[in-house]
Parts: structure tokens; C-alpha cells; sequence
């Protein structure tokens, strides 16, 4: 008798263990994962596709397997949504290379009737891909800074998308901004998690407003549980940021500013102009020219590879497998020396 | 009350007579320095030309409409089509003309729409490639010197589709240069400036761009480019550069509009503003490019020098300039004297108005006082109205001058000197159709005048139409603004009808005639319900047609209710007892009904709002006096006079027992009880419901009883 209540004793003991360490093992903090079929990547978000001698060495020395390629913007035209800035091809896609064509979505369009929007979409696309052969595309991206207000539109037009893309063996991923984790979660493959553009920069001395672990920080605690897979974008770019007295004035382009005739340094980022003169300032990818005056000061913001190696080891200890892929926004060769190169193994091969 | 609050909102959006709410003042902020147009009429203008050419062709009218319609043949369709153009020639046996419309279509046809969702395939763009390539084989081999215009354009156009911008120059250079003045010329040499810009040579494209008034593609040329650094290059490089003259009309227009844009905001000027009203969206809707101080003070020394200088074409252009921009900050003074000089300097036509507009809104902005309007502002607005007559084209510049001036400018003016007829006549004189009976309800001119009390419009009547001594400017405005007396006095026997004094309103509607009456906005309601019918028993409702369509007014309603109110008013003054409870009652039913809430609302008004509307100043409360008829009608001995008192009393929202707010957070309406004329008469109908169970339905049934008995009594 008492050996039979030791054994199921001890059988009962052992099935809750098993069952603690099931739970325990099997114990997701809720989050959804990470992004399917990882790969290193870029994104390209120029209006012209042509690639310099430069950026095809990029691609190949890290081993860069996919391109978000940003095909056109929609915006509201005469009341109705329509595509703009629509992408020019000047040249092939790489080969084996695989293109994610990217839409970006203005808010305002998903105020009026977007019924028809998605089939257009995903339409257009398709065209667009037919006729300059892009071959290699397995899914698509949308991006749209999408609000609360907003938001039962933009999900109904997700879900759409999502469809008429599977219908066809594709998938549908989205980007996501950092404000959006507090928020539902898209219905989408999985998102691409913007890390840049992160800060305010109509604030002349601020922190940088490019990328600043100080304006993720608050977000964080919002990774773990966020139900979409996930993946990280990063920034590899810089702004020369113009500014009269507190007003924001321009967008600088690549100024020297170790002219001392004209630049006076007041740190080693931030400049007041001593003589007036004609500066380039950037405008899409053209260049033009801007008047400038003595007391007008310029703050520099470079994308800093510690702090992008600092987010992403934040992300990855509160979200493990987020960093199995890393995208850097984005593909420009005045960017690609911002960085070392192993700089970037370790952002895109960690 | 649900289904009367969506009801209602439902019903403002029915007639232009319901007022939809509130809408804010505007600016007439227009863009003032004009020297090359703004392009807005130009694609018109260019339809307009084609039309007259193709009529002329046609030997009859041929709408642009028609012309466009070919664009949209197909080549198989050239021998059914029924377009006029092909029709003609055909009639006309023209086989030349034939052939040339036939390659115009299949030069369409092979253009793709590239509209907002169509993209090519690439057999679309092979196969679009080769018809352009053909197009232009024959049309360039064509020898016509009747069509050498049309055909040179063709030819153009074609080569430009491909992408063969060497060609199209060369080809203008060669042939388009030397073709007649006429519309395929200018067509064509528009296409020339797009293959200029195709080649870097935007600024060539920008001068072919502004002669031709086609200020949007110049503006796109040019659209970074259009500050001060640029402006400077040009001007060190070329003084006489005809670039020079847009870039500076763009340059001060831009610096006003981010004046304006920077003072109808608050806070910083920022360009990441939330929602789509961001600096930088707003510039880029308008194709503007913002323009700040130092940029503004950098070229008022610019055009000091160039204006001064002998090397510059257009020396007014840089003065006139310099002038607007000291003005927009501040500096008023030496900006009149840069106006004075720049309408000296002369110049082309358009440079010289330019000057001459800028200088007679300074003047209207700095005036000192009467002496000055007779001398300096007289002659100008007596010039400008001569231009605004000549505008055929009706580019609107001279419009917008017109408004600006004497919004910002005259009608302050002669407010803050307390001549309130001048700046009304003012307000009056910009108004499109004033005195019309058919004018637009919302016109600041109607509403200025329907809201004045009736001794103020006593005396702006005489101003208009008496003969009093008037200053020159006074004078000149008075007889150049458009007014129809008898509209004046329709709208004084309305004031007069309003405050209850029916013998005085008699006097100014006796002269109104019924033609008149049936052009007015609230015919339709004047024409079909009458203010004899007791509102609290029915609604006088009109269908969609009745409230819309075009009503002949038969009876002079207003007229006719006051010498009907002044007999009833005389016969009740005179009554007692019985008798002067029903007449008492006959009143409050007039008075009820010719209330702003009751369906006669057009003897006092011109529009109603279902959502808010109230008594107004100067207005009698006829709601107000028919609760007291009705009180007294209520004490009537005939019990159904009693109870359709009683009951009226209560139906009147004189005094609302309740009134709603919404709260949208909560999705529900949050009511506030008030105690006063109606709560008392819904209290007394219930009492008298509960002791009179032999009540007519219509009391104790009624709907809103219950509700307030139901909130209420308990």
C-alpha cells in the first residue's frame, strides 16, 4: 500500500515537473516573433533607380539579399488618392537580388473612399514590375504613419492588400514607427520597426534627431509583447540642419563647414555663419541654392553606428531574434562611408 | 428628438436658403505684383484659341469641348465619327485636312494616359514607341503650307513623346521659329521650351514658358530657384535677363505668402506641424517656396541697386518690387516714395499696371484723409475700373486688385472715421451682384445690410438715393455701384415688418413688384404657405422640387400680412371679452407663424438655420407675444379655444423647457431643463390632461408631453 502511494507520489511529482518545465520552456512573453525568411537589406528611396559603381560594391561585400525598393508615394489629388513620385527605372535590378516594391500611403488618403485602393495597388505593382522586369518579388511592403483616427481604414486596406497578394503566393509587410507599438497591431506578415527620424528636429539644440537612445528608451517596454513579427531599420545618414534664431530653415547639402571664412564652430556640431552667401541645400536629389546670413546657425546630425549598435543590442535583450535582420535606410553613396565596414557586418552579420 | 436632430442636419444641406453654419472672414490676401500672369486662365485661353481656329475652319461654333473630344478617337472611328471638326471636313470634301486629323488621332491614340493607375506594359510602350516613330515619318514628310502649322506641331509633339529633345529643338530652330503667330505656334513652342528644360537649359525654358503665360510650367522650371542666390546669379550674369521678371514676381509673392502663413499661425514656424496643414505641405500644394526676412532685406538692396542701375530692362519691375516688400515689413513710408518712382519708370503694359495696382494699395493702406482719397485714390480707382472693363480674358487680376484695396485698405479707413455709408457703399461696390434680387445670401454686402437696424438703413438709403452733397470719391462710388431701389425697399419693408411696425413697412413694400418678389431666394416658400394656418396642427412641408425649382409668386405675401396684422391689431385693440380671445388667438397664430420658428420664417428673413437659429438684434419677439396672445386666448369661455391654447402654449418653444448639447466623447446628448415660459405650459397641459380625460388626442397624446412628463412629474 505504501509503495503504491510512493509511486504515484512520486508520479504525480514528476507530471507537474514536466508540466513546469513545459510551461516554463514553452513560455513566450507574447510577442510574435521575428521576421520571417531574415535576410540582410537595404532600402532604396530615390525616384530614379540607377545604382553608382559604389553601391554595387556595397551590396556585394555585405552580402545585401534584399532591396526595399520604394515604387511610388499615394497621395490625395483632386480629392481622390493617386500615385505620385512614381519610381523610374534607368536601369535593371540587380540579379538575385530580392525587390520588396514599397508604397508609401499619406494618411489623408485613407479618409476618403479606399475601396478600389488596394486592387489598384497591388496592380500597379504588378505592371510596374512586368514591365521592367523585376522578377525576383516575393512580397510587399506599405508605409503609412498611421494614427488612431486612421487607423480601421488603414487595416481594412492591409487586409485587402494582404489577400489579393496571397491569392498570388506573396506576402505583405509593413513598416512600423515607434509611437505604433503602443497600438494594434497591422495585419500584416510582419513590420519593419523604423529606427530613425526618432527625434524632433525643429528644435535647433536638441538631441540628435536622426537616431537617440534617450527618444527610444520610452518605447521599449512595449517590444516585448508586440504581437506583429518585427524586424529593425536603421540610419546611415546626416543632416546639416539650417536654422534663423528657433525657425527651421533648410536642409543643408554636404556644406563644408571648416570654411572658417564662412562658419564660425561654436561645438563640433553646430556653426554660425559669419558672411552671407549662397549655399547647396538638398531638395529630394537635386541640388539648389539657399541665401544664407551672419547669425544663421547649422546644427550637424550624423547617424552614429554606436548608437545604432546601442538600439539594436537594447532591441534585441528586450525582444531576442529582432536583430536576425537589420535594414539600413538607406542606400545613397554619400552615406555608405558614414560607416566602417565592420561597422556594418556588425549591424547586418551580428 | 434624435430623428429631429438628424433630420435637421440633414435638411441644412437641402437649399442654399438653410444657412449651414458658420464660415470665417476672409482675408482677400490676393497676390499683388503680377508681371507675367499667374497662369491660371491659361490652359483655357489655349482651348479657347484652338475652338476660335477650328471654327473658323469649320464656318461655325465649335466648342472646345468638341476639340478635345478628338483626342479620344480612335483611327477606326474617322470615317462614322460624328465630331464636328472631322464632320466639316469631310462636308467640305477636304482630303488634306482628312489626312491631317487622321494622323493627329493616331498620334493620340499612341499616347499613353499614364493616368493615375494605368501603368504601361511594356508591349503598351514598344507598341506606343513605334506609332510615335511613325507619326512623326509622315507628318515630317508633309508639304501642306496650309498645315505647315499643324503639322510642325505634330511633328513636335511627336519627337517630344519619344524622348528626342535634340530633335525638337533642332526642328523648332529650323522651321517653328518662322511659322505665322497663331495658337499651333505657341502650341509648339511650348513643347520647344519642354525639350529645352529636358536639356538643362531651364532658364531658356523658364523666358519661352512666361511669354507664353504658361507661369506653371515656368514655375516648375524654376521651382527651386526662386530665391534671392539665384535671382543675384541672374542678374550679375544678365541684368536684361527675361527670366529675371518671373523670378522676382515669384520671390515677392513667396515672401507674402510665408508672412501670411507665419501670422495665421501660432507658435513657431515650424515644418513638422501635426496633420496635413504643415509648412512644408502647404508650400508644396501651392507650388510656393517660403521667403524669410533676410532673404527679403538681402533683395530690397538688390533692386535698389538694379532699378537705380542703367543695365536692367525693367527697371519698375525691381522698383515696384522693393516698394511691396518695405511695405510687408514695416516700412510705409519710403515704400509709397518706391511706388511713386516705379509708376514713373514706366515700362510694357503689364509692368506699368503692375506699378500703378501696387501703388494705389499703398496709397489706400497710408491714407491720411478725405483730401487724399479725392486726390490720389479717385483717379487710380477710376483707372482701375477702366482695366476691369477691358479685361475680356477675364484673367481676375484687376478683380483681385479691386477687392484687396478697398477691403484692406478703403473700407478700414473709412470705418476708423466713423462714415459707415461710405464703407458700406464700399463693401457694396466689390460685391458681384449687389442689389440684384437674386443675390447670393452670404454676400458680405446682404449680410451688412440685413443685419443694420432699420434707421441705420433709413440713412444709407438716403446716401444712396438721395441727393446729398458728396465728396468727389463719394460721389464716383455712389453712381458706379450697381443698385436696384426697389430691392433697397424690399429689404426696409422686411426691417420694418420685423419690428411689428406693419404701417411703415406698408410704405416700402407697396413699390415692390410681384416680378421681383418671384426672383427672390425664398420665392418658393413666399409662393406656397401661408400664415394663417396654425403651426402647432401642421407643417407646412414642400418637396424637393417645390423647395428648388423656380416659383412664380403670386401674391405679395409680406405685403399682404401687414395690412392683414394691422386690421387684426386694430380689431383686438378694440374687442373685449370672447371676442378678444379669438382674435387674440388669430394673432398669436400670425405672429407664430411669421417667427423665425414657425413656416412663414420668409416674411421676416431671407434663410433660416434648422439648427440655431434665434431672434436677432433689432427684431421684434414674435414668439414673445404670441406666448402672451395666447394666455389670454387660453382664458377663452369655449372650451376648444381653451384647449387649443393650452395647448399651442406649450408647442411654442418660446422659453425652451430643455435645450441639448452633444458630447462626442460620450456618443450622447446631455440635456439642461430650463424653467420658464414652456416648462410652465407643459405643466399646465399635463395638469390639464390628468383632470380632463375627455382631452383631445392631440393633447394628451402628444409625443413631447410625455417626454417632459416623463422627465419631470413625477
Amino acid at each position: 500500500m505504501s509503495m503504491r502511494v510512493a509511486v504515484y507520489g512520486i508520479c504525480r511529482l514528476l507530471f507537474f515537473a514536466v508540466a513546469l518545465l513545459f510551461s516554463v520552456t514553452g513560455c513566450k512573453r507574447g510577442g510574435g516573433g521575428d521576421a520571417p525568411r531574415p535576410a540582410p537589406s537595404v532600402y532604396y528611396w530615390r525616384t530614379v533607380f540607377r545604382l553608382s559603381p559604389g553601391e554595387r560594391d556595397f551590396l556585394r561585400t555585405h552580402r545585401v539579399e534584399r532591396i526595399y525598393l520604394r515604387y511610388f508615394d499615394v497621395l490625395v489629388r483632386d480629392g481622390r488618392p493617386m500615385p505620385v513620385s512614381t519610381l523610374a527605372f534607368e536601369q535593371p535590378v540587380p540579379e538575385g537580388t530580392e525587390i520588396v516594391p514599397v508604397v508609401f500611403i499619406d494618411e489623408v488618403c485613407l479618409r476618403a473612399d479606399t475601396a478600389a485602393l488596394g486592387e489598384r495597388i497591388v496592380r500597379r505593382i504588378g505592371q510596374m514590375c512586368a514591365t521592367h522586369d523585376v522578377k525576383n518579388v516575393r512580397e510587399v511592403q506599405i508605409d503609412c504613419d498611421w494614427t488612431a483616427r486612421s487607423q480601421r481604414g488603414y487595416f481594412s486596406l492591409l487586409s485587402d492588400i494582404r489577400q489579393r497578394l496571397r491569392a498570388r503566393g506573396d506576402s505583405l509587410s509593413v513598416t512600423i514607427r515607434l509611437h505604433q507599438l503602443s497600438m494594434p497591431s497591422p495585419p500584416a506578415e510582419y513590420g519593419v520597426l523604423m529606427m530613425y527620424n526618432t527625434g524632433d528636429f525643429r528644435k535647433p539644440d536638441g538631441r540628435n534627431p536622426i537616431l537617440d537612445f534617450c527618444d527610444v528608451a520610452p518605447y521599449l517596454p512595449y517590444l516585448a509583447d508586440y504581437p506583429l513579427p518585427l524586424c529593425a531599420a536603421y540610419p546611415n545618414y546626416a543632416w546639416q540642419l539650417l536654422f534663423q534664431g528657433d525657425e527651421f530653415k533648410a536642409l543643408l547639402h554636404d556644406e563644408d563647414l571648416t570654411d572658417t571664412t564662412v562658419y564660425r564652430p561654436l561645438s563640433d556640431s553646430t556653426f554660425e555663419v559669419i558672411s552671407a552667401r549662397d549655399l547647396p541645400y538638398a531638395m529630394g536629389s537635386e541640388r539648389h541654392s539657399v541665401h544664407v546670413v551672419p547669425g544663421e546657425r547649422v546644427f550637424c546630425h550624423r547617424s552614429s553606428a554606436d548608437q545604432v549598435l546601442r538600439v539594436k543590442r537594447a532591441l534585441e535583450e528586450r525582444r531576442p531574434g529582432i536583430g536576425r535582420q537589420s535594414v539600413i535606410y538607406h542606400l545613397d553613396g554619400k552615406n555608405l562611408n558614414r560607416f566602417k565596414q565592420q561597422e556594418y557586418e556588425k549591424i547586418f552579420h551580428p | 428628438m434624435k430623428r429631429f436632430f438628424i433630420l435637421s442636419l440633414l435638411a441644412t444641406a437641402v437649399t442654399a436658403v438653410w444657412a449651414c453654419g458658420p464660415f470665417g472672414p476672409a482675408t482677400y490676401n490676393y497676390y499683388l505684383f503680377n508681371v507675367c500672369g499667374d497662369g491660371s486662365g491659361y490652359a483655357r485661353e489655349t482651348g479657347r484659341r484652338l475652338a476660335c481656329e477650328w471654327s473658323r475652319y469649320a464656318g461655325g461654333n465649335i466648342a472646345p469641348e468638341e476639340v478635345e473630344a478628338l483626342s479620344r478617337l480612335r483611327p477606326g472611328e474617322m470615317d462614322t465619327t460624328c465630331n464636328a471638326i472631322v464632320a466639316a471636313a469631310r462636308r467640305k470634301g477636304d482630303r488634306e485636312m482628312l489626312d491631317y486629323l487622321r494622323l493627329l488621332v493616331e498620334y493620340c491614340a499612341a499616347t499613353p494616359s499614364y493616368n493615375e493607375w494605368d501603368y504601361p506594359s511594356k508591349e503598351d510602350v514598344e507598341r506606343y514607341a513605334d506609332a510615335q516613330r511613325e507619326v512623326y515619318n509622315r507628318s515630317a514628310t508633309r508639304k501642306s503650307a496650309r498645315l505647315r502649322d499643324r503639322y510642325t506641331l505634330l511633328s513636335i509633339r511627336s519627337l517630344f513623346r519619344q524622348g528626342r529633345y535634340d530633335e525638337c529643338i533642332r526642328l523648332w530652330q529650323n522651321g517653328g521659329a518662322s511659322l505665322p503667330a497663331g495658337v499651333f505656334r505657341d502650341m509648339a513652342e511650348g513643347f520647344y521650351a519642354g525639350a529645352l528644360f529636358r536639356s538643362d537649359r531651364r532658364e531658356d525654358a523658364c523666358v519661352i514658358y512666361a511669354r507664353l503665360g504658361d507661369v506653371r510650367s515656368a514655375r516648375f522650371c524654376m521651382k527651386d530657384q526662386r530665391n534671392l542666390s539665384c535671382i543675384r546669379r541672374l542678374y550679375d550674369r544678365d541684368p536684361a535677363s527675361p527670366v529675371l521678371p518671373f523670378l522676382i514676381q515669384e520671390f515677392v509673392n513667396n515672401a507674402q505668402e510665408t508672412l501670411d502663413y507665419q501670422r495665421q499661425r501660432v507658435g513657431p514656424f515650424g515644418w513638422m506641424y501635426e496633420g496635413s496643414e504643415t509648412a512644408g505641405d502647404w508650400f508644396g500644394l501651392i507650388g510656393g517656396s517660403p521667403v524669410f526676412e533676410g532673404e527679403v532685406r538681402g533683395f530690397i538692396e538688390l533692386a535698389d541697386r538694379a532699378a537705380d542701375s542703367k543695365r536692367t530692362a525693367a527697371p519698375a519691375v525691381w522698383k515696384s518690387a522693393a516698394a511691396l516688400l518695405r511695405y510687408y515689413y514695416g516700412d510705409a513710408a519710403p515704400a509709397l516714395e518706391d511706388a511713386e518712382k516705379a509708376v514713373a519708370m514706366g515700362g510694357s503694359r503689364q509692368v506699368a499696371d503692375n506699378a500703378r495696382a501696387i501703388r494705389l494699395f499703398l496709397r489706400s493702406m497710408t491714407l491720411a484723409g478725405d483730401a487724399d482719397c479725392d486726390r490720389a485714390v479717385l483717379p487710380e480707382m477710376q483707372w482701375l475700373e477702366e482695366r476691369l472693363e477691358a479685361d475680356t480674358c477675364g484673367s481676375g487680376y484687376f478683380v483681385r486688385v479691386r477687392d484687396r484695396v478697398v477691403n484692406q485698405g478703403l473700407i478700414p479707413f473709412f470705418r476708423r472715421h466713423a462714415d459707415l455709408n461710405t464703407a458700406t457703399a464700399l463693401r457694396g461696390y466689390v460685391c458681384q451682384n449687389p442689389g440684384r434680387s437674386n443675390m447670393n445670401t452670404y454676400c458680405d454686402y446682404f449680410q451688412e445690410l440685413d443685419t443694420m437696424t432699420v434707421n441705420r438703413m433709413t440713412v444709407y438709403h438716403d446716401f444712396l438715393f438721395g441727393s446729398p452733397r458728396l465728396s468727389p470719391f463719394r460721389r464716383w462710388l455712389v453712381e458706379t455701384m450697381v443698385k436696384e431701389p426697389v430691392w433697397y425697399a424690399e429689404l426696409l419693408g422686411t426691417k420694418y415688418l420685423r419690428l411689428g411696425r406693419f404701417a411703415e413697412a406698408v410704405t416700402w413694400l407697396e413699390s415692390v413688384p410681384l416680378s421681383f418678389l418671384s426672383k427672390q431666394n425664398i420665392a418658393p416658400y413666399s409662393s406656397r404657405r401661408r400664415y394663417d394656418v396654425e403651426r402647432w396642427f401642421r407643417k407646412q412641408k414642400l418637396s424637393w422640387e417645390e423647395e428648388t425649382e423656380p416659383a412664380s409668386v403670386t401674391t405679395h405675401r409680406k405685403l399682404d400680412f401687414c395690412r392683414e396684422m394691422q386690421a387684426l391689431e386694430e380689431k383686438y385693440s378694440h374687442a373685449s371679452g370672447e371676442e378678444r380671445c379669438r382674435q387674440a388667438y388669430g394673432l398669436a397664430v400670425r405672429y407664430y407663424q411669421a417667427s423665425f420658428s414657425g413656416d412663414c420664417w420668409y416674411l421676416t428673413r431671407y434663410g433660416v438655420s434648422t439648427w440655431n437659429d434665434s431672434l436677432r438684434a433689432d427684431e421684434a419677439d414674435f414668439t414673445a407675444r404670441a406666448a402672451g396672445l395666447l394666455a389670454e386666448a387660453g382664458r377663452s369661455a369655449s372650451r376648444t379655444l381653451r384647449e387649443k391654447s393650452i395647448y399651442a402654449a406649450a408647442f411654442i418653444n418660446y422659453q425652451p423647457w430643455r435645450t441639448e448639447k452633444y458630447n462626442w466623447e460620450r456618443m450622447e446628448p446631455v440635456y439642461t431643463v430650463h424653467r420658464g415660459h414652456q416648462y410652465d405650459a407643459l405643466a399646465a397641459l399635463w395638469r390639464y390632461t390628468r383632470s380632463h380625460r375627455d382631452a383631445p388626442a392631440y393633447m394628451s397624446r402628444c409625443d413631447r408631453l410625455l417626454e417632459f412628463a416623463c422627465s419631470e412629474m413625477k
